[in-house]
C-alpha cells in the first residue's frame, strides 16, 4: 500500500498547516513579548516566555518534516521549486536564524541596548513568514517561467502579486491574533486576569484583519485557480465561517474555542487551496504525477510515516497531559487564585 | 568565485556550525540519564542538580540544532536541487526516520522535564530518560547513513540521468554504513564529553566545588570512552576506504605512487607540483599494514586515478590534525582516569579546558576529510558537485547574506555564552549538599 500523488500532496499540506500554526503561535508570542516589554507589562511578558518556549523548541521540526516530505514524495519538483525558492527561502530562514539566536540570548540583552533581544525576537518573528508565503503564489504559477535547470522566477512579480500581499497581511495578523489567544488561554487558569483581558482584547482586531484579508485573497486566488464550479467552494465557505467564529469567540473572551476555530479555519483554507490546485504542483508547469517519487520509495515512505504516527502521536498526547496537569497544579498552588 | 564555489562555501559553513550544536543533541541525553542514575544510586543531590541543569542546556542546544538544521534542510534543496532529486527517489527514508526520532527526542525531553513530580519511585522518572538516550544518537545515525550512501551509493540504477528501480532499504544500508556511523557517534560523544568537561574545568578553576568535580568526572569519562571508540572505528574506516574509496585514502595519506609496503606519512604538507609530501616523517610499510593487515601489501596511490578526479590534496593536513588531536584527547583522558592526584592541579584543569576546542576541532577536521575527500563528487561515482548545483544566478548574493548572518550569529553565541558564564551561580541544592558533605567530611 502506498500513497497516491494527490494523497501525498494533501498530507504535506497538513504538515504545512501544523508548521504554519505552530509558527504563528511561536512568532506571535514573541511579538506579544516585545509589546509587553515595551509597556512594562511583566505579567504578559512572563506568560509569553513560559508558554512560548515549548512551542519554540519543536516548531522547526515541523518545517524539516515538510521539507523532507516534499523531497521524498515529489523529488522531481525539487530542481524547479528549489531553484525558484532560493531567494525567498534565504530571506525567511535568515529571519528565523536571527530569531532563534535572539531567543536563546533573550535574557542577556547588553547594557547599552537593554531591549535589543526583545526587539530582535519580536520583529524577526513578524517578518519571517513574509517571504515564505510567496510559496503559495509560486505553486499557483505566479511569476514562474521555464528556465535553465528548473523554473526561473520573477521575484518582483511574485512578491508584489495581490495574492502574496494578502497572504502576507494574513500571516502577520494570524501571528498576533493566534499568539495572543494562545497566551490568553494559559492566562486564565494561571490567575492573571489583567493579562487575560489585555490579550483577548488584542486578539480580536488581529483575527478580524486575518479573516478579512483571507476573504480578500480569494479574489486573486479565483482568478488564478477557477474553483467556483467545483465543490471546493464549500471548503472555502467553511474556512470563512470558522474565521468569523474565531473573531466572535475572541470578542466573547473564549480563547480556547477561539483558537480552535482559527485553527479549523486555517486547515479548511489550506486544504481547499490544495484541492483546487489538483492535479498541479506548480500550476501550468509541473503536475504532481510527473514529479512523484519512485514507487518503491512511495511505499517505504508511507510505511515509515504510518509507524511514526503510531509512535509519536501517543507520546505527544502523554506530554500534553503532563503539561496541562502542570499548568493546573501551578494554578492551584498560586496564592490568591480565583475559582474560574 | 563562481556559483559552485559559493554554494560549497555556504553549505560548508552552515554544516560546520550545525554539527557543533548537533553533537550536544546526540550526547547530552546519555549524560543527563547517567547523572540521574548516579543521583539515585549514590543518593547524591549534586548529580540530581547536574541532570536538571544539563537538561536546560540541552534544551537550548536542541532548539538551536533544530534551527540550524532547518537552514541545512532548506539549503540542501535550494542550493543542490539535482542532488536532492536523487535523494528523494533513493535515500529519503533516513531523513524521514530522523525527523521522527527528532520528535521523540523533543517529546521525551518534555516528559522528563515535566515528570519530576509524577513518579513515586525515582526509577520511574529515570526510565523516561531512556527514549531520549536512544533517539538522540538515532538522529546522528540516520543522517550519517545518508552520508555513507553519498560515499558508497547503491540501491538504484540510472537510465538517461533518471533514477530507476530504486530500492530504498538497500540504499540505506550501503556498504560501510555501520563503520561510518560508529565513527561519527564515537566522535560526537568525544566532542560533547570533552566540550562539557572543559566548561566544568573552567568553572572549577574559578570556584572549586564538588559539584564541578563530579561534572568533570562524568564528562571526561564519556569523552575518554568516545576517544577510544574513535580510534577503533577510525582504524576500521581506513581499512574500509582502502577497499571502497582508495582515492580518498591515497589523498589523506599523500600517497602519490602505487606501491607495495606503502609508508605512512605523518605530518608535512602536500606539494602537488612535485608530487611529494614535504616535511613529513615516513614510516615504511605502516600504511600497508594498517589498510590490509600486511606490511608488504600494495596500496593504490593517486597515480592510479586521473588527476581530474583527485580531491583537494590539503586533506592530508586535515587528516593528520584530526589524528593528532584525537590522540591528544585520548592521552589527556587516560591521564585523568588513571592519575587521580592530578585532578585538582590547576595546570591539569587548564589542560582540560584546552581539550574542549581541541575535541571540536578534531571532529570538524574529520568531517572535512570525509567531505573534501569525496570531491569532485557529491554522490561518489554518480554525480559531481558541478552537476548538483542550482542554476539560480542569485546564489552568490544569497550566500553572502546567509554567511554574514551566520558570522553575526556565531559572534552573538560566543558573546552570550560568556555573559551567561560570568553570571552563572551554583545550584542551590548542590551548594546545600556541599556544606553537608563538608560537615560529614
Amino acid at each position: 500500500m502506498s500513497l497516491t500523488p494527490s494523497a501525498a500532496f494533501l498530507l504535506l499540506v497538513f504538515v504545512l498547516f501544523l508548521y504554519a500554526m505552530a509558527a504563528a503561535i511561536d512568532f506571535g508570542s514573541g511579538a506579544v513579548w516585545l509589546w509587553a516589554e515595551l509597556r512594562g507589562r511583566t505579567d504578559v511578558a512572563a506568560l509569553a516566555m513560559r508558554y512560548a518556549s515549548p512551542v519554540w523548541e519543536v516548531v522547526n521540526v515541523f518545517f524539516i518534516l515538510f521539507a523532507v516530505g516534499m523531497v521524498g514524495f515529489f523529488p522531481g519538483a525539487v530542481p524547479a521549486v528549489g531553484t525558484a525558492m532560493l531567494v525567498p527561502g534565504a530571506l525567511g530562514l535568515g529571519a528565523i536564524a536571527v530569531r532563534s539566536l535572539a531567543f536563546v540570548l533573550r535574557g542577556a540583552s547588553p547594557p547599552w541596548a537593554p531591549r535589543l533581544f526583545p526587539w530582535l525576537v519580536g520583529i524577526s518573528g513578524l517578518v519571517a513568514p513574509l517571504p515564505f508565503v510567496t510559496l503559495f503564489a509560486l505553486l499557483e504559477g505566479v511569476g514562474v517561467r521555464p528556465g535553465s535547470g528548473g523554473l526561473a522566477v520573477d521575484l518582483a512579480a511574485l512578491f508584489l502579486h495581490p495574492l502574496t500581499l494578502f497572504f502576507m497581511l494574513t500571516a502577520v495578523a494570524a501571528e498576533i491574533g493566534m499568539g495572543a489567544l494562545f497566551l490568553a488561554f494559559y492566562a486564565r487558569p494561571a490567575r492573571e486576569p489583567w493579562a487575560f483581558d489585555t490579550l483577548t482584547r488584542a486578539a480580536t482586531p488581529a483575527l478580524a484583519v486575518m479573516a478579512l484579508s483571507l476573504l480578500a485573497a480569494l479574489i486573486p486566488l479565483h482568478a488564478l485557480s477557477p474553483w467556483a464550479g467545483s465543490g471546493v467552494w464549500l471548503l472555502f465557505a467553511l474556512a470563512a465561517a470558522a474565521q468569523v467564529a474565531a473573531v466572535a469567540l475572541a470578542h466573547a473572551r473564549r480563547p480556547g474555542p477561539g483558537l480552535l476555530a482559527a485553527l479549523a479555519g486555517g486547515l479548511a483554507g489550506l486544504v481547499a487551496m490544495a484541492w483546487a490546485q489538483l492535479p498541479w504542483l506548480v500550476r501550468g508547469h509541473l503536475t504532481l504525477a510527473a514529479t512523484f517519487t519512485d514507487p518503491a520509495m512511495a511505499g517505504a515512505l508511507t510505511a515509515v510515516l504510518g509507524v511514526g504516527v503510531v509512535i509519536v502521536v501517543p507520546s505527544a498526547v502523554y506530554l500534553s497531559v503532563l503539561v496541562l496537569a502542570d499548568a493546573r497544579r501551578a494554578a492551584r498552588a498560586a496564592p490568591g487564585d480565583r475559582a474560574a | 568565485m563562481d556559483v559552485l564555489a559559493w554554494g560549497r562555501l555556504l553549505t560548508a559553513v552552515t554544516l560546520a556550525v550545525h554539527i557543533v550544536f548537533a553533537v550536544f543533541g546526540v550526547a547530552m541525553p546519555l549524560l543527563i540519564s547517567a547523572a540521574e542514575l548516579l543521583a539515585i544510586r549514590r543518593r547524591d543531590p549534586f548529580y540530581r542538580a547536574l541532570a536538571r541543569r544539563w537538561a536546560h542546556g540541552f534544551l537550548v542546544a536542541f532548539a538551536v540544532g533544530a534551527a540550524t538544521g532547518t537552514i541545512v534542510a532548506a539549503e540542501l534543496s535550494v542550493v543542490w536541487p539535482r542532488f536532492m532529486q536523487v535523494v528523494g527517489n533513493v535515500i529519503a527514508l533516513p531523513f524521514l526516520i530522523e525527523v521522527i526520532a527528532f520528535f521523540l527526542e523533543a517529546i521525551f525531553l518534555g516528559v522528563w522535564l515535566y515528570g519530576w513530580e509524577r513518579f513515586r519511585s525515582p526509577w520511574g522518572h529515570w526510565l523516561t530518560s531512556l527514549p531520549m538516550v536512544v533517539s538522540g544518537p538515532a538522529s546522528a545515525l540516520l543522517i550519517t547513513i545518508v552520508n555513507a550512501f553519498m560515499n558508497a551509493p547503491g540501491g538504484f540504477r540510472l537510465a538517461g540521468g533518471r533514477v530507476v528501480a530504486a530500492q530504498p532499504w538497500t540504499a540505506m544500508f550501503s556498504p560501510g554504513w555501520g563503520i561510518e556511523v560508529g565513527h561519527v557517534l564515537a566522535s560526537a560523544f568525544t566532542a560533547a564529553g570533552f566540550g562539557l568537561a572543559a566548561w566544568a574545568a573552567l568553572s572549577h578553576l574559578r570556584t572549586p566545588h564538588p559539584y564541578f568535580r563530579r561534572q568533570i568526572g562524568l564528562t571526561a569519562g564519556v569523552g575518554l570512552v568516545g576517544a577510544v571508540a574513535s580510534v577503533i572505528t577510525g582504524d576500521l574506516s581506513g581499512k574500509f576506504l582502502a577497499h571502497v574509496q582508495p582515492l580518498k585514502l591515497a589523498a589523506m595519506e599523500g600517497l602519490f605512487r602505487t606501491q607495495a609496503a606503502a609508508p605512512l606519512t605523518v605530518g608535512g604538507y602536500v606539494d602537488a607540483a612535485h608530487r611529494a609530501v614535504v616535511g613529513g616523517i615516513q614510516l615504511p610499510g605502516l600504511l600497508s599494514w594498517l589498510a590490509y593487515g600486511s606490511s608488504a601489501h600494495p596500496v593504490r596511490g593517486l597515480d592510479a586515478f586521473p588527476p581530474r578526479l583527485w580531491p583537494p590534496l590539503a586533506i592530508h593536513v586535515f587528516f593528520d590534525l584530526m589524528v593528532a588531536f584525537g590522540g591528544l584527547l585520548l592521552v589527556v583522558g587516560a591521564v585523568y582516569a588513571l592519575v587521580p592526584s592530578l585532578r585538582e592541579r590547576r595546570w591539569f584543569l587548564a589542560l582540560l579546558v584546552a581539550m574542549g576546542p581541541v575535541a571540536f576541532l578534531a571532529m570538524e577536521f574529520g568531517w572535512m576529510v570525509d567531505e573534501l575527500g569525496r570531491q569532485p563528487y557529491i554522490v561518489y561515482g554518480v554525480m559531481t558537485v558541478g552537476q548538483a548545483i542550482t542554476a539560480n544566478p542569485d546564489l552568490p548574493a544569497v550566500a553572502v547574506l546567509v554567511l554574514a548572518l551566520l558570522a553575526a550569529a556565531g559572534a552573538g553565541v560566543v558573546w552570550g555564552l560568556m555573559r551567561i558564564f560570568r553570571s552563572v551561580a551554583l545550584p542551590e541544592d548542590g551548594a546545600a549538599a556541599g556544606s553537608e558533605e563538608a560537615m560529614a567530611g
